[in-house]
């Protein structure tokens, strides 16, 4: 029996043993890369790779981190917290990792998250609003807004930019639409403003007449989308339909281009927040470059994403200049304390994980998006 | 107000129509072949997505598109019957179920691949008008897809009644071996069905895509489910019950949105479904003319109170089967507790937690849909109930494990037991619609009830398992967290397999041969059957109870109705009733897609064609029924 689990052993070792290796210096730097790409709404994760990739191609033409090259480690989180959790352990457990990216929703970045705290990496997650997902480590790091922020920008957006007053939402039963639907309400109340109808709708719904035959009861002065851009531009369509004409603005997910593409006519004159507008001359190197590299215009998920990394990769930057051993921890430090980074979503400066960005306000006009 | 009302009936109408057109395919397959087609919803999609294809990619008008992807379909839902179907026939009589359930994850999954997962606008040749009466409003869209419906409904009223073919047709609806007798070509009859079933879903694919402008590929599951339901409401195999059925459910789901809440609308849909399977099984316009033959359920298996899976195990022929004594699964749980002296890895640890905790779920599956004969489609809701048991118990009240965790497990078993109320009066296919009743109304509590579960934001940080009673022992570390899990998983099957072999087991898999047999022979039928119940619920509250712990995070999109679906594969994978084959596939089929992660998006297509090749050369599963 010994010699039998001794010979099991010796089977399995070279399977799951991890072999030490000391980081030499043409070592390449290991970054971890975790989101959905595949499944429902694979767009925004390939996005995310899409800006990662650039950015990382164009590091290497410039000669990599101090000379040295980058290795990316792209996992797909399927969108599910569960998957989200077992690619963070497979990241954590490749030695040599400084650094992840991921991942695109709340949810799946707060399963990963406790797995990076302990193996004290920095998370960097492009686009995780909720504020919860900064305050789980001092390893986690976002690009965006939190909600908290956001909710006043949409409310600026239906309140100050559309001067509706009494305004109705519908949000999506996630995460983000929760949060978002009840903090807007909140914030526009606090102006002055009224909302009548504040009601979720579930993920996949695809028929939004009832609520829309209580909206033309209720006679608002606007209507703001907490929606996924595929909900919501079949709520805006069943909305024009119903003949109710009044001024519709909308959240971060409706300026994918796929919001416009699925809502055709019934997108005009609907008014956006954002903190990346791919026609801004400031942006052009950046939009120019990846148009050319996948054919399409970066959306904001890109762009959060390409700063994501490229923030990242000055903190392990200043990490080899200061001389000091390459290691998560040094990294969250450089991070948490480096000098403010401009990007093409604004300015990066971290406080206990968190940016504050400014928006900009578009709107949409003859199937295109422009300044409002 | 009234005004408001009258409007919400008619948003109701609009949308009942379309439900009503999705349910006639179930309803014609249901009343030749009583199989529940669960490919009706891929076959929906597609006739969407080949119109859709034929409009923008090869810039067809929207006529000719339509009618090639109509004529396409039918040939499919042909190709359906003659490739998914006919070889199962002498196979047992779950097989051609799973099999079209097999074909759905196939065609679901492959149409992502080629048209991409993203939702795509589907382009409406002509302009829309509105018209408005009163504060209600309908648009062109809704007369056309009305048009269409009452023509459908109409020609097929007039071809059933009216035609020799129609006539044949409901002969072999009626009695199948009759009809052969009289020398209907029953063959034929069903692939007949098949098609015409794929004509409808084609044309309520199109339909569907004017409605809402839009294409998706997910969208055939939804729809599915509403047309199932609808088609039961109406009872099963009555045309016009189709009809009625779906407008009721529009009607019903419409008010449920207007007046209680647009995110109770689901909720609301298939509790009423539940009350229907509970209280008028027949359906609105089925008639009782199967009662005598032991009811709706019966007519679908070969002797009145016999389970769809009772020939699953030794009733057709004779076959070997594999499964370990219960001491088996301690000594295999001995096995891999050696695996974190093994291995550093994290990664490797979880991917073997996980595997453990879904051989645990397979198994209980296997209990309640093997054993028991009840086919289960919804038991990623007592899952959930563990989880959420845990998460509720360790994090909002701080209750330390050795408390929280068999409480969890406790509260799952009720709710299990509570859930096999109604589906005690059931069996057939309505079990089967009922489970995937209560998985859903499960899914949707979690989802909606946000004062407890939290809605979709779910629990984050669920403390790591805390035992007061050993000293405040933390099992804070993975390696930790998997050796609770082993110990766990490992005394249940042991506990379970136990049970499986003793009197208990043998009175319940003796109800699943045939319930009125046992009955008569004096035993306590609705006892046995809560109680296995009960323990196929506990099984999966403290595997739920497991995930959270590991976990710490938990959300609804882990106790969706693809977790179940994926459960039954797994069980049947394995043999049905066989507890060691469905925790070896559980474990088997958690790890293996480890493996071969970069293939991801191929794995629910490896999984289906596996099924199917499982059902049609062993029918019996991998190690052998039981």
């Amino acid at each position: 029996m010994r010699l039998f689990r001794a010979s099991v052993l010796a089977a399995l070792l070279p399977i799951f043993a991890t072999p030490l290796v000391h980081a030499a210096e043409a070592e390449p730097i290991k970054i971890g890369f975790f989101s959905h790409l595949s499944g429902n709404f694979a767009e925004y994760g390939t996005s995310f790779k899409n800006a990662v990739e650039l950015y990382l191609d164009q590091l290497k033409e410039k000669g990599g981190i101090a000379g040295r090259p980058v290795e990316l480690l792209i996992e797909d989180d399927r969108n599910s917290p569960q998957e989200a959790a077992t690619v963070a352990r497979k990241i954590v457990g490749t030695p040599g990792v400084v650094l992840a990216i991921g991942s695109w929703s709340t949810t799946s970045s707060m399963a990963a998250a406790p797995i990076f705290a302990e193996a004290k990496i920095p998370q960097i997650s492009p686009t995780s609003s909720h504020p919860d997902f900064s305050k789980q480590s001092e390893y986690q790091f976002r690009q965006n807004n939190t909600d908290d922020i956001l909710a006043q920008y949409n409310a600026d957006t239906i309140q100050k930019k559309l001067k509706a007053n009494t305004v109705v939402i519908p949000y999506s039963q996630d995460d983000w639409g929760v949060y978002t639907g009840r903090e807007t309400a909140k914030a526009i109340e606090k102006a002055g403003g009224k909302v009548p109808i504040l009601e979720s709708v579930q993920p996949g719904s695809r028929d939004f007449r009832p609520f829309i035959s209580k909206i033309r009861a209720a006679k608002p002065d606007g209507v703001f989308l907490a929606l996924p851009y595929q909900e919501a531009s079949i709520f805006l369509q069943q909305l024009r339909q119903a003949g109710i004409d009044v001024p519709v603005g909308g959240g971060i997910p409706l300026t994918s281009p796929k919001f416009i593409e699925l809502s055709g006519k019934a997108a005009e004159g609907v008014v956006l927040h954002t903190i990346f507008f791919a026609k801004d001359p400031a942006n052009k190197e950046f939009t120019e470059a990846y148009q050319a590299k996948y054919g399409r215009l970066p959306d904001q998920f890109a762009a959060l994403a390409y700063d994501a990394i490229a923030v990242g990769t000055a903190a392990i930057q200043r990490v080899i200049e200061s001389g000091k051993p390459l290691t998560g921890e040094a990294v969250r430090d450089e991070l948490e304390n480096g000098p403010p980074y401009k990007g093409v979503t604004g300015v990066t400066e971290y406080e206990n994980g968190n940016v504050r960005k400014d928006p900009v306000f578009i709107t949409v006009r003859n199937g295109q998006v422009e300044l409002f | 107000m009234i005004e408001l009302f009258f409007s919400q009936v008619l948003n109701g109408l609009a949308i009942g129509q379309v439900y009503a057109l999705i349910a006639l395919g179930f309803s014609l397959v249901f009343g030749v072949s009583n199989l529940i087609n669960f490919a009706q919803g891929a076959l929906f999609m597609l006739g969407a997505f080949f119109a859709f294809t034929g409009v923008t990619w090869l810039g067809l008008p929207l006529v000719v598109a339509a009618l090639i992807s109509i004529a396409l379909v039918t040939l499919l839902g042909v190709l359906l019957e003659s490739v998914a179907l006919t070889p199962l026939a002498n196979g047992p009589y779950i097989a051609p179920v799973l099999s079209t359930l097999a074909i759905a994850i196939i065609v679901d999954q492959l149409a992502e691949i080629i048209w991409s997962p993203e939702g795509r606008p589907f382009p409406v040749p002509f302009e829309e008008h509105t018209f408005y009466i009163g504060g209600a409003y309908i648009t062109s869209t809704d007369i056309l897809i009305f048009v269409f419906g009452v023509l459908a409904t109409v020609a097929l009223t007039m071809f059933l009644t009216r035609s020799w073919l129609g006539r044949a047709v409901r002969a072999t609806a009626q009695d199948r071996d009759a009809a052969a007798q009289l020398g209907v070509r029953t063959a034929d009859v069903r692939r007949l069905a098949f098609a015409l079933a794929g004509t409808l879903g084609a044309l309520s694919g199109i339909l569907v895509a004017l409605y809402f402008k839009s294409v998706f590929p997910q969208m055939g599951m939804p729809f599915a489910l509403k047309g199932f339901s609808a088609a039961l409401l109406g009872g099963l195999t009555s045309i016009p019950g189709a009809v009625v059925g779906g407008i009721t459910l529009g009607v019903v789901e419409t008010l449920a949105s207007a007046y209680i809440g647009e995110g109770y609308r689901d909720l609301v849909a298939f509790s009423l479904l539940l009350l229907f399977l509970l209280f008028r099984p027949q359906g609105l316009l089925g008639d009782n003319r199967l009662n005598a033959l032991g009811g709706l359920g019966a007519a679908s298996g070969s002797m009145p109170s016999t389970s769809l899976l009772a020939s699953a195990s030794s009733q057709r022929f004779q076959h070997r089967v594999w499964d370990l004594p219960p001491w088996g699964f301690l000594a295999a749980g001995g096995l891999l507790a050696l695996l974190p002296l093994l291995t550093q890895s994290n990664y490797v640890l979880q991917a073997f937690t996980y595997a453990m905790i879904f051989a645990l779920l397979a198994g209980s599956v296997t209990v309640a849909s093997g054993t028991l004969g009840v086919l289960s489609l919804g038991h990623a809701a007592f899952y959930g109930v563990g989880a959420y048991g845990v998460a509720v118990l360790g994090h909002t009240y701080g209750w330390p494990t050795e408390l929280a965790f068999p409480a969890a497990v406790i509260l799952a078993a009720a709710v299990a037991c509570v859930a096999a109320l109604p589906l005690y009066k059931l069996s057939g296919h309505a079990v089967a619609l009922g489970t995937l009743a209560i998985g859903q109304i499960g899914f949707l509590v979690f989802m909606t009830w946000l004062s407890v579960t939290r809605g979709p934001m779910g629990f984050l940080n669920i403390p790591a398992p805390q035992f007061e009673w050993l000293g405040g022992l933390r099992l804070g570390t993975l390696a930790e967290k998997y050796w609770m899990v082993v110990v766990v998983t490992a005394v249940i099957l042991f506990i379970v397999q136990r049970l499986l072999n003793s009197e208990m087991g043998r009175a319940w898999r003796a109800m699943r041969e045939d319930r009125l047999a046992v009955h008569a022979a004096g035993l306590p039928v609705r006892r046995y059957l809560l109680v296995g119940f009960a323990v196929s619920g506990a099984m999966a509250g403290a595997a739920g109870g497991l995930f959270a712990y590991v976990q710490s995070v938990i959300s609804p999109d882990s106790f969706n109705v693809q977790v179940s679906l994926l459960l039954l594969t797994m069980a049947v994978l394995g043999g049905l009733g066989n507890l060691t084959g469905a925790a070896a596939a559980g474990f088997v089929l958690t790890l293996l897609p480890e493996l071969l992660r970069p293939f991801a998006e191929w794995r629910m297509i490896a999984y289906g064609i596996f099924l199917l090749m499982v059902l049609r050369w062993r029918p019996h599963g991998l190690l052998g029924a039981r």
